[in-house]
């Protein structure tokens, strides 16, 4: 057999034979990924991304790779580096005839070594060049939130106070530090409750998500991973956050995967009360699967790997998390304004259901969907954490919010009465 | 053997002459407790033996006199005119008397060996000294007026962990003494000499406990390592895997804790370190006279203080590998040994400003194993400085815990912390016997371990050097049932032990299946070394034997193994004598 003298082949040689004869028939789907492009995945997931902190795109026109962001705080940010910049030269390469894999490939590189760069704006001007250092540019996965709005004005206050509340936005190798750091805080700021809103979190990392658990459980099981060799169970170490507070977690229908196990965990070893709709009745593409555990698996001595399903979740009593898909008619599908085609039961049946608007279209490539308010028709604010509030304020025996009205007649709840 | 040699040096001490004012030898001191009586600071020095001894007026070494072997531990009585010395080499507490500015040994009296931290009573009559390797406490009266003084040993107590760091609350009430490797924390009645409870702590390396002015709070500084989290650079970098902490508890809660989760009851844990600087190793933890809190911070060379221990804490740098802190008696400045520089610094307070650095003598260039112990306690080693080879491997030992290495090539299969000490004699290396070279070893663990950079030739060198030179684990007198010793070592022989546990460190170089299998499927395992195995617990790849006798009777070593009640404990009755 004779050798390519150019060397092994690209990923996209390859992909459409492993597409259509290997991967494709994998259960829940695989991916072959280089070594180096796993990598970079471990940084993300990490959240330890080492680069520029920009985002590329191809401009067809110009024949140029295009910097469509530049995320603000990071290297090229600071170096002066714009949004709308054409890559013409890499550390003194022209980058004719590149596109923008080979581009993101030259631009990667250990942390703390330099970069030199010439852009142009796309629309015309002069050829600018920038030395930059490569570095990290760490994303805030936990958001606290403050107040919510309603359309008639409405508005519900959360912290400082008694009650915290905080958005994960996505659970990623940082989530455990943050959510340490963000306890201390709140501890000093006198808070004795807290909500987390897990809503709309469809991808979040298994092992941080066990880390995560273990912070929030003093002992106790967290859960299962059944793969093909053996269960694995997951048990929470003596010690955790929080301790004594009442806490309350938010889940919508999109609420799956590792972090729809975390709420099912906490709801297990009754930590928390559940608030809003039944979890996992997202509805995917056909043999995804929801809560399967992805590893990447080395193959070609490691030069390569498969990322495909090893494991399924389970809670810890072994319940599957979610029952096996079920195909959706085409009619459901329309009227629902789904893509996908099949559906799941199971998942974690909150403690406190709340009506909450219908899960929204899932794209492929979205991660989680915007964290602002959701508006209710009819102004009414937003139930599920109004919910998870009032049931926090029963367990801290605090009153019911009692909702005041002011001077330009708006109505105003907030949750600052001492007990 | 031991106490023969030991006779003929004791003589010499008692006889000795001490020398103030004479120029200080250059030798290797090693600075480890630090205490102030009178209008002097003593300085306990754990590789020369000897007590420097300087005027914080003045900040000059004074005087400098040999003591003991190995000292571990200085506490100043309440009169004034005596201090007592703890000579861990020499397994013995040694009363010295100040008078006229000298220091002169008054008495010695042996003690459980490996003795390692003195409390004294506020009446200055009795004192407790708690013996590490021996697991002992050892209570103590003190006869200072006699002549000639007298300490005499009124009782003993045989604790279930090995103790290191202790306080007494409630004056010579009780008696908190916490592990030196682990998290078990002990209530012991002095006056009686019972043991009243033993609970644990999530934590482990407990190397720091004060308690407050008013006496309600306990606060202890220790690591914590964490089970579910892996070795990756990811969990490394954000702390998730091994993080160092100051616990701030409530006394009352420690003192009638009926569980584990008792002595969390109203308690707070705080970080030490954050990303960028993980605040490796801390070591020792001090109130100031405001109710500040001091916190050394071994691995990365500094010492952290605040206003309290709820407070945020700033980082001042001091020589390397601080362990030990004494506020001085005005409580304006605070004193720290840089145990691996031979020097005390001097931090100003309140305003947390480093004031100078005080030399104890002239050394000698390091030796390549001298500055292979500089590194193997340094968390420089590591990324972002969370952690140390100490903070594992304690004090070249083992913290006993379970962690998820690539020292298998693959995480899922979190394996026990091996003890270093002998390591040099115990090749190949690993749990599953792959590394033929220490060396290589040393280069891994640093790399994919503790995520450092990867560390030069003379750094490795320097680290083989020092784990190579480490003595395996002391053996301690004689067993207390010699018949059944015997039975065990017969047995230990008609069972071929010795196939894979072979004297004289009872080790081999192969890889055996012995019936064990890990999580990830690996059934081929390097027998570990048998030295010292009596302290070791718990035991196999995976710690599944809690104590030396399940590893017989419940888990049926090797190999689905028949064993009488009768035979296990003979059996390790002579594992325990290695």
């Amino acid at each position: 057999m004779a050798r390519n003298p150019r060397g092994p082949a690209k990923p996209v040689d390859r992909e459409p034979a492993f597409k259509d004869g290997l991967l494709a028939h994998v259960s829940g789907g695989a991916r072959l990924l280089s070594a180096k492009d796993l990598k970079v995945q471990q940084q993300i997931a990490g959240n330890h991304y080492v680069g520029l902190q920009i985002a590329l795109s191809f401009n067809s026109e110009a024949k140029r790779t295009e910097i469509a962001e530049v995320l603000q705080g990071g290297p090229a940010h600071r170096a002066g580096v714009l949004k709308g910049d054409l890559i013409d030269e890499i550390d003194g390469v022209t980058t004719d005839g590149l596109d923008v894999r080979e581009v993101v490939d030259r631009l990667r590189g250990l942390e703390g070594t330099e970069v030199t760069i010439r852009v142009r704006q796309a629309k015309g001007g002069p050829l600018r060049s920038y030395k930059i250092v490569r570095g990290v540019l760490p994303r805030q996965t936990i958001e606290p939130v403050r107040s919510f709005g309603g359309d008639r004005g409405d508005t519900l206050v959360a912290g400082p106070g008694l009650i915290s509340y905080l958005k994960i936005k996505e659970i990623a190798g940082s989530t455990p530090r943050e959510l340490r750091q963000l306890a201390r805080t709140l501890e000093d700021e006198g808070a004795k409750a807290l909500v987390l809103d897990l809503r709309g979190m469809t991808q979040a990392g298994l092992h941080p998500t066990i880390l995560l658990a273990d912070d929030l459980l003093d002992a106790g099981v967290i859960g299962r991973v059944r793969s093909a060799q053996r269960i694995e169970t997951y048990r929470a170490e003596p010690d955790a956050l929080f301790r004594d507070w009442p806490l309350a977690v938010i889940v919508d229908s999109q609420t799956t995967g590792p972090a729809e196990w975390l709420a099912a965990a906490l709801q297990d070893n009754h930590r928390a009360v559940i608030v809003g709709a039944q979890t996992g009745a997202v509805f995917g593409r056909t043999g995804e699967l929801l809560d399967g555990v992805e590893t990447a698996v080395p193959v070609a001595d490691s030069t390569w790997f498969v990322e495909m399903p090893t494991g399924r979740l389970e809670r810890a009593d072994g319940r599957p998390l979610a029952s096996p898909p079920v195909p959706m008619g085409p009619t459901t599908r329309r009227r629902q304004g789904y893509i996908g085609n099949e559906r799941r039961e199971g998942g974690v049946t909150p403690d406190v259901v709340v009506a909450l608007p219908g899960p929204r279209l899932i794209l492929p490539g979205v991660a989680t969907p915007d964290t602002k308010p959701v508006p209710v028709p009819g102004g009414a604010l937003d139930p599920a954490p109004a919910a998870a509030l009032q049931r926090l304020r029963e367990a801290l025996k605090l009153p019911p919010i009692a909702p005041r009205t002011d001077a330009a007649d708006r109505v105003t709840q907030r949750d600052e009465v001492q007990p | 053997m031991t106490r023969l040699l030991a006779v003929p040096f004791l003589l010499a001490l008692f006889t000795a002459d001490p020398a103030p004012g004479a120029a200080l030898a250059s030798r290797s001191r090693q600075p480890v407790a630090l205490a102030f009586s009178a209008n002097r600071l003593y300085v306990a020095n754990a590789r020369s033996g000897s007590l420097s001894v300087i005027d914080p007026d003045t900040s000059n070494v004074v005087a400098e006199y040999d003591v003991g072997r190995s000292l571990a531990d200085v506490a100043p009585l309440p009169d004034g005119r005596h201090l007592l010395a703890v000579d861990r080499a020499g397994d013995a507490l040694v009363l010295l008397d100040l008078r006229d500015g000298d220091a002169r040994v008054a008495a010695r009296r042996d003690v459980s060996p490996d003795p390692t931290r003195v409390v004294v009573a506020p009446d200055g009559a009795t004192c407790a000294v708690a013996s590490t390797a021996t697991r002992r406490l050892t209570l103590v009266t003190l006869q200072t007026s006699d002549d000639p003084p007298a300490l005499t040993i009124t009782g003993t107590l045989d604790l279930p962990f090995s103790p290191r760091a202790m306080v007494a609350v409630g004056g010579w009430n009780k008696l908190i003494i916490a592990d030196a490797y682990g998290g078990k924390i002990a209530v012991v009645d002095p006056k009686q000499g019972t043991l009243e409870s033993v609970h644990a702590l999530p934590a482990h390396n407990i190397r720091g406990l004060a308690l407050s002015a008013d006496g309600q709070t306990l606060v202890v500084v220790h690591q914590v390592l964490r089970r579910l989290a892996r070795t990756s650079f990811e969990d490394v970098h954000w702390g998730s895997l091994l993080s160092n902490h100051l616990r701030i508890l409530k006394v009352d809660a420690v003192l009638s804790a009926h569980s584990d989760s008792d002595l969390l009851r109203n308690s707070r844990l705080l970080d030490l370190g954050n990303t960028g600087n993980g605040a490796g190793d801390p070591s020792a933890v001090v109130f100031d006279r405001d109710g500040g809190v001091a916190v050394a911070l071994g691995g990365v060379d500094e010492v952290a203080l605040g206003r309290g221990p709820s407070a945020r804490l700033h980082p001042v740098g001091v020589g390397r590998n601080p362990t030990a802190l004494a506020v001085d008696r005005d409580g304006k400045a605070l004193y720290v040994a840089d145990t691996l520089d031979d020097t005390v610094s001097v931090i100003d307070l309140p305003t947390g400003l480093w004031r100078k650095k005080i030399t104890l003598g002239p050394r000698p260039e390091p030796t390549p194993a001298e500055r292979g112990e500089r590194l193997f306690f340094s968390a420089r080693l590591s990324h972002d400085g969370w952690m140390s080879c100490h903070s594992c491997h304690t004090d070249g030992h083992t913290n006993g815990l379970l962690s998820d290495t690539l020292g298998d090539e693959s995480y899922g299969a979190p394996k026990r912390i091996p003890s270093l000490l002998g390591v040099g004699a115990t090749g190949p290396w690993a749990w599953n016997g792959s590394i033929e070279r220490l060396e290589d070893q040393v280069r891994k663990s640093v790399e994919t371990t503790m995520q450092g950079k990867p560390p030069t030739d003379d750094q490795v060198a320097a680290l083989t050097a020092y784990l190579a030179a480490l003595p395996p684990p002391r053996s301690f007198g004689p067993p207390s049932d010699d018949q059944a010793v015997a039975r065990g070592r017969a047995i230990f022989e008609t069972r071929k032990c010795a196939e894979c546990h072979a004297p004289p460190a009872y080790t081999a170089a192969g890889k055996y299946d012995v019936g064990l299998e890990d999580a990830v499927g690996n059934r081929r395992f390097n027998p570990p070394s048998l030295l010292g195995v009596g302290r070791r617990e718990p035991f196999f790849h995976d710690g599944r034997a809690a104590t030396l006798e399940d590893v017989f009777l419940k888990h049926r070593h090797p190999r689905d193994a028949e064993w009488t009640d009768r035979e296990a404990a003979d059996l390790t009755a002579y594992l325990r004598t290695l």
